[in-house]
């Protein structure tokens, strides 16, 4: 789940854009398809998608113009975006307030319901397979490889025909529609939701999984990231209040020793390769 | 081919380029030189659509193509390289003139992202072309080299090579031999040469005199944002205002070399 938040950052540093705002575009498919089902009595599988298209249609308006401006406006956007969509939620009462929505429905699939762990485990790893597959098969095209021009070089990219503008529009606008997918996914499977569930702080921690992984890596870098996110709090067994203290040491460690990234260990520490041969 | 007709350039109160006239014939190669700060980078600029231009138009083959933006001044059939060796770093010689090729893809994104067999074939027949400019070029045994390990006027040749890819009709090459040796400086005149004789028209911005003179069919002088005189390089070498212009009138030899 946090590997797709980790993935549309990514393919946006790919942009060279940082976004701080994946927690509530996050929030916006999750909203959006928890009150499709429940108020209108749609089937989560039509308000997963469309959870996802509200998503990027909310990127749109938010972006369209930010991006004309260039990478540091979008960068101010993203993180004004974020708190805007966390104020709105938690104001208007038709959201639910700042108590959050609950008995949101479990998805279900012909007669089978989707209630254990497991279930909802194999759900979320086919998105996530969809979604890696679809970004792989961006970043083979011409699509990824303009993508990569504009984060080497933007003037030179300009000069080859590149429209600079559309391609991180789209990029942004991909990116924004997985948050909005897996945001559905979110609310099905926790039955509620709290406003203070998409803090800011959710959209640095999607930073971080994309860093700790590693940068360079824009598809396996985010998953290695969340995973090792995921389970080094929990087998550390720590206090959830002490978590961010240590996630702030663990960064200024990384970038200091190992500012590729975990994958790039065996790149940089060649002899350790050798020696697991 | 390319018409410049009272082209101005403000940056605050000074005016870089001012009341421009000038045009650049089909096949040849026109040289742009005069001193630093006359205006000839930023002319680039103008023309390839990276600053708006404060007045005047700018015409290629018979359309306006001032207030274009840079990506779409690349489509209409001009390219360029940039005074600093711009190149995507981190990225292999090979890779940085295939990602050049953006604008020639015909195939759609639909195609492109279920990577068809069109697709396919495109690609390969935009490799080949990859190596077909790098072996023009001389740097064929360098293709998997990373862009930032080449040494200086490699780099050079490099940048326009990615020019190359998107096919221009018009290349502008910003100092495409300014740091190179004799030799270096001699090969790289040679490539140029070669892709006049491909029907490419191009204009260069050079200091190097022995350079521009030897190649250029037709030179454009520029001080302070205006033109000082234009013809072949035997008459603006003995040319007085180009002189003064550029030396004080001091060293008169300094063209001659």
């Amino acid at each position: 789940m946090y590997s797709v938040l980790g993935l549309g950052f990514s393919m946006l540093w790919k942009n060279r854009l940082i976004t701080c705002g994946q927690a509530g575009f996050y929030a916006v498919g999750a909203y959006t398809s928890a009150l499709l089902v429940m108020k209108l009595g749609l089937s989560f599988w039509i308000a997963l998608p469309v959870a996802g298209l509200a998503s990027a249609l909310f990127a749109l308006l938010i972006f369209s113009a930010a991006l004309k401006a260039g990478p540091l406006v979008f960068f101010g956007m993203s993180l004004v975006s974020g708190f805007i969509v966390l104020e709105v939620l938690g104001a208007v009462k038709f959201f639910g307030g700042w108590e959050g929505l609950m008995d949101i429905p479990s998805p279900s699939f012909g007669p089978f319901v989707f209630c254990s762990k497991t279930s909802y485990y194999y759900l979320a790893l086919f998105l996530l397979v969809v979604n890696i597959v679809v970004y792989a098969a961006l970043y083979k095209s011409r699509i990824g490889r303009a993508w990569t021009a504009i984060g080497s070089s933007v003037r030179l990219a300009e000069a080859q025909g590149i429209n600079v503008y559309r391609y991180r529009l789209a990029a942004s606008l991909i990116a924004c529609f997985f948050a909005g997918v897996i945001g559905s996914f979110y609310a099905h499977f926790q039955n509620m939701l709290v406003p203070n569930t998409f803090s800011f702080l959710l959209s640095i921690y999607v930073q971080m999984f994309a860093l700790i992984g590693g940068l360079s890596y824009f598809i396996a870098g985010p998953i290695v990231g969340a995973v090792v996110m995921v389970f080094l709090p929990e087998s550390l067994r720590i206090a959830a209040e002490l978590q961010p203290i240590l996630f702030a040491v663990l960064i200024i460690l990384l970038v200091i020793f190992l500012p590729g990234g975990i994958l790039s260990l065996p790149e940089r520490f060649p002899r350790l390769v050798d020696i697991f041969k | 081919m390319l018409e410049i007709k009272g082209l101005t350039k403000y940056f605050g109160g000074l005016a870089a380029v001012n009341d421009l006239n000038m045009d650049v014939f089909k096949s040849e190669i026109l040289g742009l030189i005069g001193p630093n700060g006359a205006g000839k980078t930023t002319l680039f600029d103008l023309i390839s659509g990276f600053f708006p231009s404060t007045g005047g138009e700018v015409t290629f083959n018979g359309e306006i193509i001032s207030g274009l933006r840079p990506h779409e001044i690349a489509r209409k059939g001009i390219g360029r390289t940039f005074q600093q060796s711009v190149l995507f770093m981190g990225s292999t010689v090979f890779d940085n003139v295939f990602t050049g090729f953006h604008i020639r893809y015909r195939t759609g994104v639909l195609q492109q992202f279920f990577h068809t067999y069109a697709v396919r074939n495109e690609e390969k027949a935009l490799r080949q072309n990859t190596m077909e400019i790098l072996e023009l070029m001389g740097l064929a045994q360098m293709k998997d080299e990373l862009a930032e390990n080449l040494p200086h006027g490699h780099q050079r040749i490099l940048s326009i090579c990615i020019a190359l890819a998107s096919n221009p009709e018009l290349l502008l090459l910003d100092e495409p031999v300014t740091g190179m040796n004799p030799e270096e400086t001699q090969n790289a005149i040679e490539l140029v040469r070669q892709l006049r004789e491909k029907g490419m028209t191009i204009v260069i911005v050079e200091h190097d005199m022995k350079a521009v003179m030897s190649l250029c069919d037709r030179i454009v002088v520029l001080n302070h944002g205006q033109k000082i005189a234009q013809g072949p390089p035997e008459e603006i070498r003995e040319n007085k205002q180009v002189i003064e212009a550029y030396l004080g009138a001091k060293e008169e030899n300094a063209f001659r070399d």
